[in-house]
């Protein structure tokens, strides 16, 4: 016998059933403003003894004056909280005991990595990155030689938090940056290698404020190999990392124009973009990177004449030259430590599989021997400002 | 039984009701009629007048002289056979003739209604456009709707609905633009209302309405001759009911409620702009408060940071959760609304006023309320208004309400199952016929060049053939 069901009823059933899903989320998972309190920035340390701190700097709402209500006070609007322990989770369990809300990780925006525990090996902090799905994927990471958690006490003088200025490091592309996502990519789908932007700290003077001010700049970037830095790049190589890797809105750079008493010029590099590819012949391997730029001039101290061609392709060598030079600076320290610090083991991996499989029992070696970099920079001097030099004899 | 005599039976004791003998020898008349219900002038002289002239000739012949020599009265009156019928004139306020011995009645229409002359449109203003507005009376609205349908195809229909209160229901549309199954339907449902009293056009919109669980108006009401006009050539039913000065439309669908009669005086450019806007803001007013509560309490990560800075620094003070800050502002909102209503118009301004700086500013002031929620309900309320027809802001408000429960208890996923709710329900739902949603779902490509925006008139106006 079919068993007939009441139209009324069976819409009862419809709609509960199509409700079902709500339980998926619900009043447990509930949590007002008022109880979170929100991560901006990670620093990870390493104690003499081998334990692993974490340092996370909290936002405080009821510090943050926002508006016209604008009571300066000097308080600071953040806080920073450490524990210890022998693996990340349990550091951070040590202080999340200690809080009166809860931890909220979703708006963590920077990482900073110690460098002892840099040194030591990032594996533990991407395996937890990875597992919980708290974090964002784009979270900036830095790399600062000495303990991360003494650059909490920059004084941002700029921003209302450190996180920010940090934060615009990366996002102004004065330094390298490097997502977490990146390095999660590199350790997991390559060797492990790659390269971190760091940061430094310094006293500086500014007569403007009473007190001397704790400054946080950039530092030149280290390299990561197999999880660890094991070194860093000087500034000029550090440069070439950034023009290597990412597409760079603007820039300044400074060259001397080749030929006697022709003195210097600065150019402003708008939009700085590469293409990186790979061709194969026999067992070696070519990668090519083009670079591409257009540049205003913005200073020159030259005789010069700029009306001419040939002046200002001229200046467009100079570029070239230098910014070929900086990128070449780069990728011969990463090869000098057999580091694959760009990921160009991919084109090898994915471009030639056979050279691949056979390169496999000591990849490290091959990939420094046999896969050579090649920069070809074009600049493109779209706008000298004045086609007459100061120098120029009128 | 002769009339005279069965009216006075019928309406003894009614002071209200004026009879008047009108003897002229043996040949004696009475007119029945209501105190300062007729136009006495008329009366005098188009019927006393006549009755009170000399006659020579015997009581029967006067007689027929009054009922085949048809001008004898020298105005219209129409025959009441019945004693029933005749009362029922009476009570409309017409004069009653009663002539000796007969039970046919006489009605003179000299009736002198008290009604108001027609004004301005005080909901539906535009800036530019007609500015004449529906009145009480039928009549009036009839003729404003035939100035601007001088057409042979106009139909009109009437109807007497409510046993007692004898309210005149208008039925009208153009033959030929009108599906004559829609117009068919409408007549037998109104033919069908059993009342003793229509108390106005909300009513019949009530009656005529099979689907009362839902929360969104099947009929578009309007105080404008000039939409209810143009709803007429669109192939739509307009009513009429006595004693309200909207006149109803049918069928209405969602997008007509979002219509308003400014979109087709201007340039089609800013219509088709301001119609956008209203599409955007219709739904902002659904669910604005709701995704705050649902983003803040459950999914903090979804704000950018500098706003969740000033936001969570906003919140830090205040004593509730989110959801019951988010409530109460929402009714002391739609109080402050009713309230503005219902005072008289002179204080009207300066209550809300009070209202609002009390509410938003004080409240923020002394910590209770967040000031992000003040601008979330503030920017719900106003743009609730957004939308032209005030019955379906009403709707709007309604489940506004229902969503803000569910998305606090369930998040996004509350809100989104709640909205689909809604959406499935607009899906299920049609106005006499006419799918609630059409003609986005059905899609009607001919209809969106007047819904997805307002396109040159010449692009999609019917033709003359």
């Amino acid at each position: 016998m079919r068993l007939v069901i009441p139209s009324a009823l069976r819409r009862i059933a419809l709609g509960l059933s199509a409700a079902l899903p709500l339980l998926l989320s619900g009043c447990w998972s509930k949590q007002e403003l008022n109880d979170r309190s929100f991560v901006s920035t990670l620093m990870i340390d390493r104690t003499e003894e081998g334990l692993t701190e974490v340092s996370a700097m909290f936002l405080l709402p009821n510090r943050v004056t926002t508006g016209l209500s604008n009571s300066t006070t000097n308080q600071k609007p953040y806080a920073l909280v450490s524990g210890r322990g022998r693996d990340i989770a349990e550091a951070f369990q040590r202080f999340q005991r200690d809080l009166p809300r809860y931890v909220t990780w979703g708006h963590m925006q920077v990482i900073i990595v110690g460098d002892r525990y840099a040194r030591a090996g990032l594996a533990p902090l991407l395996d937890f990155l990875v597992r919980m799905p708290d974090f964002r994927l784009r979270v900036y990471v830095f790399h600062f030689a000495g303990e991360a958690r003494e650059l909490s006490k920059i004084s941002s003088l700029f921003e209302r938090f450190p996180t920010e200025v940090w934060r615009e490091f990366a996002h102004m592309k004065q330094a390298p940056p490097v997502q977490s996502r990146e390095l999660l990519y590199a350790q997991w789908n390559n060797l492990g290698d790659g390269y971190l932007p760091g940061l430094n700290l310094g006293h500086k003077d500014i007569p403007t404020e009473r007190e001397r001010v704790e400054w946080s700049g950039i530092a030149p970037a280290a390299l990561i190999k197999d999880n660890k830095v094991t070194d860093l790049f000087t500034e000029e190589e550090t440069t070439g990392v950034l023009l290597l890797n990412s597409r760079v809105p603007e820039t300044v750079f400074t060259v001397p124009i080749p030929g006697p008493g022709n003195g210097l010029a600065s150019a402003r590099l708008v939009d700085v973009t590469q293409r990186t590819g790979a061709s194969r012949r026999g067992d070696r391997v070519t990668i090519r990177t083009r670079i591409r730029a257009e540049a205003d001039l913005i200073t020159i101290q030259s005789p010069l004449d700029l009306t001419k061609p040939e002046s200002i392709r001229k200046i467009e060598r100079a570029l070239e030259e230098r910014l070929g030079e900086l990128a070449a600076a780069a990728a011969r320290k990463a090869r000098a430590h057999q580091a694959d610090a760009f990921q160009w083991s991919e084109y090898v991996k994915y471009g030639y599989p056979s050279l691949w499989k056979k390169w496999s029992g000591s990849l490290r070696e091959n990939l420094a021997e046999n896969v050579s970099p090649k920069f070809d920079v074009r600049v493109h001097l779209r706008n000298t400002g004045e086609s007459r030099s100061s120098l120029t004899n009128k | 039984m002769e009339l005279t005599a069965w009216i006075a039976d019928r309406l003894r004791d009614r002071k209200d009701v004026v009879s008047q003998k009108i003897e002229r020898g043996d040949f004696v008349c009475t007119v029945y009629y209501l105190t300062d219900g007729i136009d006495l002038e008329m009366l005098q002289s188009h019927v006393l007048r006549p009755l009170l002239r000399p006659y020579y000739g015997t009581a029967e012949e006067r007689l027929s002289d009054i009922f085949n020599h048809k001008s004898f009265f020298t105005a219209v009156y129409t025959l009441a056979p019945a004693p029933e019928s005749a009362l029922a004139g009476l009570l409309e306020g017409q004069a009653l003739l009663c002539l000796p011995g007969q039970t046919t009645g006489l009605l003179f229409p000299f009736q002198n209604r008290a009604k108001r002359s027609v004004g301005t449109t005080e909901n539906e203003k535009t800036v530019r456009g007609p500015k004449e507005s529906f009145v009480e009376d039928v009549w009036t609205n009839l003729s404003l709707i035939r100035q601007r349908t001088k057409s042979d195809k106009l139909v009109v229909d009437e109807f007497a609905i409510g046993s007692e209160s004898r309210t005149v229901v208008l039925l009208l549309y153009m033959d030929g633009n009108c599906a004559p199954e829609l117009a068919e339907s409408i007549r037998t449902k109104l033919l069908a209302i059993r009342a003793e009293r229509v108390p106005g056009s909300s009513f019949i919109e009530e009656a005529l309405d099979d689907q009362l669980a839902s929360p969104f108006p099947k009929m578009l009401n309007t105080e404008r001759p000039d939409v209810a006009a143009s709803s007429l050539f669109e192939g739509r039913v307009v009513l009429l009911v006595e004693g309200t000065p909207n006149s109803l439309i049918a069928p209405a669908t969602l997008q007509s409620f979002l219509q308003s009669a400014e979109d087709y005086y201007q340039r089609y450019f800013f219509s088709s702009w301001v119609r956008m806007l209203r599409y955007l803001f219709f739904f902002v007013s659904l669910v604005l408060p709701s995704a705050y509560v649902a983003i803040t309490t459950f999914h903090p990560e979804m704000l950018p940071y500098a706003l969740l800075i000033s936001i969570a620094s906003s919140r830090d003070i205040v004593p509730f959760p989110a959801i019951l800050e988010a409530f109460m502002m929402e009714v002391a909102f739609e109080v402050l609304r009713e309230a503005g209503q219902r005072i008289p118009s002179t204080l009207g301004q300066t209550i809300s006023i009070v209202g609002a700086i009390v509410i938003g500013e004080a409240a923020v002031q002394a910590g209770i309320v967040s000031a992000p929620m003040v601008i979330i309900v503030a920017l719900t309320g106003i743009s609730s208004f957004v939308v032209p027809h005030f019955s379906m802001t009403l709707a709007i408000r309604f489940l506004r309400f229902a969503l803000l429960l569910v998305s606090a208890l369930f998040g996004l996923l509350g809100l989104l199952v709640g909205i689909f709710f809604v959406y499935i329900h607009l899906l299920s739902i049609d106005s006499f016929g006419t799918p609630y949603l059409s003609p986005v779902v059905p899609y009607r490509a001919k209809a969106m060049k007047d819904t997805a925006g307002r396109f040159p008139w010449t692009s999609w106006m019917r033709r003359s053939p």
